[in-house]
């Protein structure tokens, strides 16, 4: 018996799935009977609205200049940017962020004082489900702000570690990496760091 | 009918046409997402005759439907769940005739898992997952969402969403490695 598979190999073996080629007459066919359809809809719905859509580079200036703004704002004295006295006032932080990169913050991660903002490519569906990930070892703290499901990856000790951060129907937080899952209920350190995660849902 | 002209136009541009009656349009559209559309499809339903019909079931409903359609969503993600309602009338459907042909026949469900047994083995696997967790990996895994994006396909919360990939990624890498080892 093999070893248990990770991440990696699942989603290579999933690939592996053959999508058989449509059949070109059901097609046609199908085609057909949505015009069909689409004649007995008649009009009826209106043509909703263009939405204005102002050029990107004027709207990424904009991003950039509020989110300069806010980090001399919190950051006047060279003290670490992301406030440390609690969950609200992370709660806090993560919604401001969202508000700079509406649809595309995927991660905040803080290690030591710095700040890596990771932004989706593309804009995407906001998550509700928005979660702190703490690894720490003696004086170094890692954090990591993200959401519910999304992959991020961090530098532990010069090694790559990748993870999914989970919140559970019950507000718990499971941790689920390439090589590893951790649990709050039985937090194994990871590579060294002790870790601890939260959901920062107020619900939960 | 030349719908060539309209190739360079985005969904949004194509869906204010089609819901004026321009047929060009619709087509444009159709064309677009049809392979997107099966390929998911066959994807959650693993049946190429299911795929056809669920396929065909999306496309007449988001026909009838687009002069509802909310011009915030993406047209993409909102076919989408069209065709997620319409696989779960299939399944239903399939469900329904299943108990009826077990009726008939008492060796069903042997003939099942044998049926299962002969797939691939990611197609094997992927049958073996309860259809609300096929569902989930097929948004996520096959369709590039993040959870909060199926979560809306699929008409539940995030949190469903990241519990039934949890469990499903869990059973699929058993189910997988334990085939790898019996293929050595």
């Amino acid at each position: 018996m093999k070893g248990a598979m990770n991440n990696r190999s699942l989603k290579e073996n999933l690939k592996r799935l053959k999508v058989p080629a449509p059949d070109p007459t059901a097609c046609e066919r199908i085609l057909h009977r949505s015009l069909t359809a689409l004649r007995h809809a008649g009009n009826a719905g209106e043509a909703p609205e263009q939405t204005e859509r102002g050029p990107i580079f004027w709207r990424w200036a904009v991003v950039v200049c509020v989110l300069g703004t806010v980090f001399l704002a919190l950051w006047p004295d060279g003290r670490p940017v992301l406030p440390d006295d609690g969950l609200a006032a992370w709660r806090m932080t993560f919604r401001q962020m969202e508000i700079l990169f509406p649809d595309r913050l995927n991660a905040v991660i803080e290690q030591d004082g710095d700040v890596e903002v990771d932004l989706a490519a593309e804009s995407a569906i906001p998550s509700e489900q928005p979660v702190l990930v703490e690894f720490s070892r003696g004086p170094h703290v890692l954090r990591v702000l993200s959401y519910s499901g999304r992959r991020v990856c961090v530098n532990l000790d010069g090694r790559n570690t990748c993870f999914e951060a989970l919140v559970t129907g019950d507000g718990k937080v499971i941790l689920e990496g390439d090589d590893f899952l951790w649990v709050s209920q039985s937090p194994i350190p990871q590579a060294g760091y002790r870790v601890e995660a939260h959901s920062l849902n107020p619900a939960s | 009918m030349n719908v060539h002209m309209y190739c360079d136009e985005d969904d949004a541009t194509l869906c204010a046409k089609a819901c004026s009656g321009c047929e060009q349009a619709f087509t444009a559209l159709f064309h677009r997402h049809y392979h997107a559309v099966h390929a998911f499809a066959f994807r959650v339903c693993l049946d190429v005759g299911g795929a056809e019909d669920i396929t065909q079931e999306a496309f007449i409903k988001a026909a009838r439907s687009l002069p509802t359609f909310r011009r915030q969503a993406s047209f993409k993600w909102w076919l989408y769940r069209i065709a997620m309602n319409a696989t779960h009338d299939w399944c239903r459907k399939k469900i329904r005739e299943n108990q009826a042909a077990s009726e008939l026949a008492s060796a069903a469900s042997a003939s099942e898992s044998e049926h299962v047994a002969n797939l691939e083995p990611v197609r094997a696997a992927l049958a073996s997952l309860p259809d609300e967790m096929r569902h989930a990996v097929v948004l996520i895994y096959y369709e590039g969402m993040n959870h909060a994006e199926a979560a809306r396909i699929l008409g539940c919360a995030e949190t469903t969403v990241s519990w039934r990939i949890f469990r499903a990624k869990h059973k699929l890498k058993t189910l997988l490695t334990e085939n790898e080892g019996s293929h050595e």
